[in-house]
This record gives structure tokens, C-alpha cells and sequence, in this order.
């Protein structure tokens, strides 16, 4: 059985006085958002719209990967794609079906953008990308009234962290609240806690190196890295629900379980989009409902951090694509979603406090002050491999499998001859910007 | 005028006999009276026979109802004895009886339980038939009141206040035509009841007040016209006022939020047609199993689960075809089944 969802929403909602009666050049944008998201990056397109007479059509896919390609082998190409995964950019270029952005129009797409994913979208000198937002995964949420109430601090660095959730358990109360299944994409939240591990404690060098196969799934450092995750997910008294919970719940059932009102645990490691995600209003404030702090770095101090993000890729050519393109990266266009809140521009002209919500400025400021940022490996490495067995794998392990052999099947699935853009380099200078929610992410 | 005919004559003179109105005199009146509110009553001798008949009849029309026959459930309308303690809450309502009004109304609130007791019971025996995730139609039907049942109630009370005022028209298909707005709702609430299916449950009881009130209003209104009202045996004009304003309050109360149903499913019901059609378009290869359809005009969902061959068209398309046609946000969610045959033999 097969379950897919898809949206599409007109431009005509939004943009176009219906009463008018020249016929509007449509221009078509394909991605991964759904409900709310997608209302969102259509509203802020209303004036733009307005403006050009160019009517913009999202269409939404949960089975975005599957249908992009379908749609580029039976040549009925959407105009624009918003990615989720740079690491399809590689494909899409290698394929020919992604086209080069013009001088004219990569200057401002790039300007801006730090230059680690400028480089993941770049081949052979050309751009193909760019990029429209970015999603702050290191994130652990938590209520800043319950921890108040609990007399607990944020903890600064790995160790206290470990401290503060072992005397939670010690003392009953249950620390973390995990849930890794999703509708055609379980697991990304559990390879999305491996890759911090990774990126803490073998530090970004070896997660450069891990995310292009040259360190190995059955690397020591890997393996330590998952223990260290399976050390929570897979212990009763550090997940709420039992060692089994992990797979048995939803990631949506599991945010909402830890922003509940009645919370059964205290700490929930979850992206950025997080509050997009729950059924409820609630207070996202330092003071308030639910709040985040990053993943604390292993000897403390500034964490590095891990991020998703989406990049603009154009596989048509005219005016109106052009224009449509070129706005997506501006700060006027960034300026319009921001108002909207749940989003994070991914360009440091933007200024952190230009954007809608006090958590969006802070996600834009943590970004913008990061010594290390690294995007999601997942969404890097090759699809069979990243949203593929590494997915499955831990799905697996989590669900009782053994380690070894997950691992060592991740390594035999990696393709051979790689498709791989050149690799990030070993730190960067903050990205800016981060938010949005993605339907999938890994 | 023996039978009580008004010879109302206007300014071209008197009217043809057929559309005179008939008046009963006060040796009808007083016959009626007496047959509806010896028998409007718990406690009476025909207390008995009133439980039965709704313990039967529900007990029926719960079946009929999860087999989606017809036949059935017309036959537990036959049995249906609702018509009684209805009339008899329009008559008090007339004359502002409100003792009486009170004991009819206990009586049809006895009726209910009853009714609903034995399709709760029918449900819980044969709780597998109401766990598919296809109702039946006629059981669906009953989620779905809307503006069109409040009509067939209006005209079902009307129609059974003449028939027990016209006694040459009265006999028992007067009682069909109030059971047919009363026993199919309680035994679907009975039905969901038994099934934990709230928001049905919710729609049916809806579909039951709705039908309950429309019928008295209608029963009240042609008693009236047919001259059931009696200054000499109705309480204070006061009693009689009060009472029949509620009672259209209370019908009004319930048409308003039906109406804006009934638009809903028309509008609905449209929608779902149009995208029958278009999955024709969009990939023939496909069998719609189910579908459920909503818009509010700006905005619609589509939840549709379809079987076939092959793996079908991307639902991106289907949605891209309905927002086209429609200039609407419509969101898609596919849910596919593959049906493949695989046939073998093996002789031995």
C-alpha cells in the first residue's frame, strides 16, 4: 500500500485580482512543503505577484524525490524546485536536467551565503543552486516553566547534560521524549541525532570525511557515536515510553507529547520547525511554554551545529522563471516569508533581527555565531545511502537489530563510482539564517 | 354544516366545496382527545404494547440498517409507534396542555431509550458489521441531515396531523411517515452508539432532533388548521403561546446549523463528483475504492484510496488537475492498493 500526499496551491488565491483578465504567465514551483508551510511560501509570493503579473503555482509532494525525477525522465520538468537535499543537486547536474544559474542571476543568489553551501551547490565553476532558507537542527527543546519549576539550568556542555538527565532518571522523572517514525521517512530523526554525535565528539573533520564514505559507517568513531545515541534511545529509564518507544512513535506524537501541557519527560532533541509540527498554541519564549538550546559541544562552549536547508534549482529558461528565481533570493523575498515567522533566511544580509518571531532571531543568531555548521549528512550523502539504508538502518538497530551488521550493510550499500560535489570544508564562518519545516527531513 | 365545513365566502363569492376548510366539531375533537391522551401516557394499558413495538421496530431497523436493505428497515417503520405521543405533544402544544405535554414527551423520551437500547444491543452482536471502514449507504445516509429531512419531517407531521384529524384519512401510513424521520436515526444512534463512532453517533442525533422537532411543528400546525384548537378545554392563552414559540425556536435553532450542512454537503457532494471525473483524466488505469472530498471554496482536501495494476499517476497531478479546474489550494492524499492476480493449479 502506498500513501503519498500532495498540495497545490494558486497563485490565485493569494497574488491576482480575479477580476482581472489578461492571461497570467504560471510559473511552477515543486517541493517537499505541505499544509501551513506551503500557504506560507505562497503568501509571501502575493506581492511579488502582484507586481510582475506572474502567477506562481506550488504543487507539494510528501514523494517529492520520486516524482521530481519521474517528472525530469517523461520531460515535463517543473520550472523550479525547492530542494531539501543538496546532495540531489550532484545528480541533477551529473543528469543534465538542472541548469546553470547565468552570472546575472548567480552573483545575487550567492551573495551572502556562506561559502561552505555556496561550494555544495557549485560544479565545475557553475552555480546551480541557491539557497532560500535554512532549518537549525542541534536544537534540544524544552519548557523554561518546568525546568524553573524543576530548578534546572540549561546545561552548557555535554557533561552536564549527561548530569542533569541521569539525576532526572535516577529521580523518576523521565529525561527525553524520542519518536522516529514517519510515513515514508522513519529514521531521519535518528540520523539526525548520529550526525551530531558524530559532528561532537569525532568533531567535523572526521564527519567530513564520514559524509563522503572515506570514513566508513564502521569507523570506531561511528559506532561510538550510535552507542552514544543508543545509550538514551534504547535505555527505559532516558526515553519516555521504554526502550522500544523510539520506534513505536511518531515524530509528530512525539513532539506533541513533549510540548504537552503534562509533558512525560523534560528534554526532546528536535529541529528548528518543531512548533509547526504541534496541534497547539503555545508560548515559544525563553519565559514560556517551549524553548530550545543547542546540543551542548562535548567539552562545552560553542556548539557546533547541524542544518537542513532548501536550495532554488531551475531546470527552465525564460523571463518569467528568471524572475521568479532571482526573487526567491533576495531579502525583500526573505523579508516577506520572515514577516510570516517560521522561517530563517539563509543569507547574512539579512539581518537576524529582521525576522518575524523572537525564535526566529534567536535560531538566526545562533547560526550567524556558530564556529562549526554542518549540513545534515543524510541529506548529503548519495539517496540510496542517506535517505536510504542509513534511515532504515537505525530504524533497525533501534528496533533490535545489531549494530555491526546494520553498519557494515549501510558501508556495502554506499554506490560505486561516487556522485559527490566537492567536500564542504572543515569549518565555516556561520551560516546565516536557518527554519522552515520540511515534510521529510534527514 | 354537519361536518363542521367553514363556508368562508369571499368577494367573488363562496368557495368550491374541495377547498373548504374542514373543522372538526367537539364530538371529533373530544374522540380525538380521548385516543390520544389515554394512550399518550406511561402507565396506560398501552404502555406495553408501546415498548414493544419500539423495542421491534428499532431492533429491525438497526439490522435492515447494516445490511442496507430497504425493505427492511421499511418494515420496521410499519411497527413504528412514535405517532401517538408525537400528536399528542402538537395537541398540548395547541391548547397549552402542559401536563399533558409533559406525559407525551415522557413517552416519546421512552421510546427512544427503548428504541435505542435494542439497537445499541444489535450493534454490540454484530459489532464486526459496523467496524468496516465503508458504512453502509443508508446507514451513511443518516450522518449526513441536512436541510431537505427537515422538509420530509415538516410535511410527515403535517401529513399525520390531517390524517388524525380527517379521519377518512387515517390509518396506519400516517405512522410510516413519522417513522420514517424517527426509528432510522434512533437505530443508527443505537448503531454508533455500540460501534464508539462519536461523531456519527452526534450526526444521527442531529438527524433525530432535527426530524422530532419538524414533526411536531408540522402536527401542531395542521391540528391547528383542521380545528383541533378549543377555547373552552385549552389552558391559559399564555401556556399555549409560550409553548409553540419555543417550539419553533427550537426547530429554527436546529434548521440554522442545518442549512449551513446541507450547503456544506451539496457543495461537497459536488466536489466529489468532479473529482471522479477527473481521476478519469488523470489515470484511467485506476479503481476508486473510496473517497472523501471537502471544500470550503478556497481550499480543498481530497482523501481518495484507489486500486489498480500498476502503480498510479503521482498525486501531485491529480492535484494539480482539481486546482486548475477549480482555482483552488487542493490538497491531495493518495492512498494506492495494487491489485494484481496471481492464479496457479497444480494437477496432483
Amino acid at each position: 500500500m502506498l500513501a503519498v500526499g500532495a498540495v497545490v496551491v494558486p497563485a490565485a488565491l493569494v497574488g491576482c485580482d480575479s477580476r482581472s483578465t489578461a492571461p497570467r504567465e504560471v510559473v511552477t514551483v515543486f517541493g517537499t512543503l505541505s499544509d501551513e508551510d506551503a500557504d506560507d511560501l505562497v503568501d509571501s509570493l502575493a506581492d511579488f505577484e502582484r507586481s510582475t503579473g506572474i502567477d506562481v503555482r506550488y504543487v507539494g509532494s510528501s514523494n517529492f524525490e520520486a516524482d521530481l525525477f519521474e517528472r525530469l525522465r517523461r520531460g515535463d520538468p517543473p520550472d523550479l524546485a525547492l530542494l531539501p537535499q543538496p546532495g540531489l543537486v550532484d545528480v541533477l547536474v551529473e543528469d543534465g536536467f538542472a541548469l546553470p544559474w547565468r552570472d546575472d542571476l548567480a552573483e545575487p543568489a550567492v551573495a551572502g551565503v556562506d561559502d561552505a553551501l555556496v561550494e555544495l551547490v557549485t560544479f565545475d565553476g557553475d552555480v546551480f543552486g541557491a539557497w532560500y532558507q535554512l532549518t537549525l537542527k542541534s536544537l534540544v527543546w524544552y519548557s523554561p516553566r518546568n525546568f524553573a519549576a524543576r530548578g534546572l539550568e540549561v546545561p552548557t556542555s555535554w557533561a552536564e547534560l549527561d548530569t542533569m538527565t541521569g539525576a532526572l532518571a535516577t529521580a523518576g522523572t523521565t529525561p527525553w521524549c524520542i519518536g522516529i517514525r514517519a510515513d515514508g521517512a522513519t529514521g531521519w530523526v535518528a540520523t539526525d541525532w548520529v550526525e551530531d554525535l558524530v559532528l561532537r565528539f569525532a568533531g567535523p573533520d572526521v564527519y567530513d570525511a564520514w559524509v563522503t564514505h572515506d570514513v566508513l559507517f564502521s569507523d570506531p568513531e561511528i559506532i561510538a557515536a550510535v552507542e552514544r545515541f543508543g545509550a538514551i534511545a534504547l535505555n527505559p529509564s532516558m526515553v519516555a515510553g521504554g526502550n522500544r518507544a523510539a520506534v513505536e512513535l511518531t515524530i509528530v506524537d512525539a513532539a506533541r507529547q513533549a510540548a504537552s501541557a503534562n509533558p512525560p519527560c523534560v528534554l526532546h532533541r528536535q529541529a528548528s520547525f518543531l512548533p509547526r509540527m504541534l496541534d497547539r498554541r503555545v508560548d515559544v519564549s525563553p519565559d514560556g511554554d517551549l524553548w530550545a538550546f543547542p546540543l551542548p559541544a562535548d567539552g562545552g562552549g560553542e556548539a557546533p551545529l547541524l542544518v537542513g536547508g532548501t536550495v532554488v534549482v531551475r531546470f527552465a529558461d525564460d523571463d518569467e522563471i528568471d524572475q521568479v528565481a532571482r526573487y526567491l533570493t533576495t531579502d525583500e523575498a526573505a523579508a516577506r516569508r520572515a514577516e510570516i515567522g517560521g522561517f530563517v533566511s539563509a543569507r547574512s544580509t539579512f539581518a537576524a533581527e529582521r525576522h518575524g518571531t523572537e525564535f526566529d532571531r534567536y535560531v538566526a543568531t545562533l547560526l550567524r555565531e556558530a564556529d562549526v555548521v554542518r549540513f545534515d549528512a543524510s541529506d548529503l550523502m548519495p539517496a540510496e545511502v542517506g535517505v536510504g539504508t542509513f534511515w532504515a538502518g537505525m530504524t533497525a538497530w533501534l528496533g533490535g537489530a545489531r549494530l555491526r551488521s546494520v553498519l557494515t550493510d549501510i558501508d556495502a550499500s554506499w554506490p560505486v563510482p561516487l556522485l559527490r560535489p566537492a567536500v564542504p570544508p572543515a569549518s565555516t564562518d556561520a551560516a546565516d539564517g536557518t527554519e522552515q519545516s520540511e515534510g521529510s527531513d534527514g | 354544516m354537519a361536518d363542521g365545513a367553514v363556508d368562508d365566502a369571499g368577494a367573488l363569492g363562496a368557495r368550491p366545496p374541495w377547498w373548504r376548510r374542514h373543522r372538526m366539531d367537539d364530538i371529533q375533537r373530544a374522540a380525538v382527545v380521548g385516543f390520544l391522551y389515554e394512550r399518550a401516557r406511561i402507565g396506560s394499558p398501552h404502555t406495553r404494547s408501546f415498548i414493544i413495538l419500539s423495542l421491534l421496530s428499532s431492533a429491525i431497523a438497526a439490522m435492515g440498517l447494516l445490511l442496507d436493505s430497504a425493505p427492511a428497515v421499511i418494515g420496521a417503520m410499519l411497527l413504528g409507534a412514535f405517532i401517538t405521543p408525537l400528536l399528542a405533544m402538537a395537541g398540548a402544544l395547541i391548547q397549552g396542555w402542559v401536563q399533558r405535554l409533559v406525559d407525551a414527551a415522557l413517552m416519546v423520551a421512552l421510546g427512544i431509550a427503548m428504541s435505542m437500547t435494542a439497537a445499541t444491543l444489535v450493534g454490540v452482536v454484530f459489532a464486526g458489521q459496523i467496524d468496516r471502514a465503508v458504512l453502509p449507504p443508508l446507514l451513511l445516509s443518516l450522518t449526513r441531515p441536512g436541510l431537505l429531512d427537515l422538509g420530509i419531517a415538516l410535511a410527515a407531521g403535517v401529513a399525520a396531523g390531517y390524517a388524525t384529524m380527517r379521519t377518512e384519512a387515517a390509518g396506519a401510513l400516517s405512522g410510516v411517515a413519522v417513522s420514517v424521520t424517527v426509528e432510522p436515526p434512533i437505530a443508527a444512534m443505537g448503531l454508533f452508539l455500540a460501534s464508539g463512532r462519536g461523531e456519527e453517533f452526534r450526526q444521527a442525533a442531529l438527524a433525530l432532533a432535527t426530524n422530532f422537532g419538524a414533526l411536531v411543528l408540522g402536527a401542531t400546525v395542521s391540528m391547528a388548521w383542521w380545528g383541533f384548537a378549543d377555547r373552552d378545554t385549552r389552558g391559559t392563552a399564555r401556556q399555549a403561546r409560550v409553548g409553540l414559540i419555543a417550539w419553533v425556536v427550537l426547530v429554527g435553532a436546529v434548521a440554522v446549523p442545518l442549512a449551513v450542512y446541507s450547503r456544506n454537503v451539496i457543495r461537497n457532494t459536488a466536489f466529489e463528483q468532479e473529482v471522479t471525473s477527473v481521476v478519469g483524466t488523470w489515470d484511467p488505469s485506476v479503481r476508486v475504492v473510496s473517497l472523501d472530498a471537502s471544500t470550503t471554496g478556497e481550499r480543498a482536501t481530497v482523501r481518495i484510496d484507489v486500486t489498480g495494476p500498476r502503480r498510479p499517476e503521482p498525486a501531485w497531478r491529480l492535484a494539480e488537475l482539481l486546482s486548475e479546474r477549480r482555482g483552488e489550494r487542493v490538497e491531495v492524499l493518495l492512498t494506492f492498493t495494487l491489485a494484481q492476480e496471481d492464479r496457479a493449479v497444480s494437477s496432483g
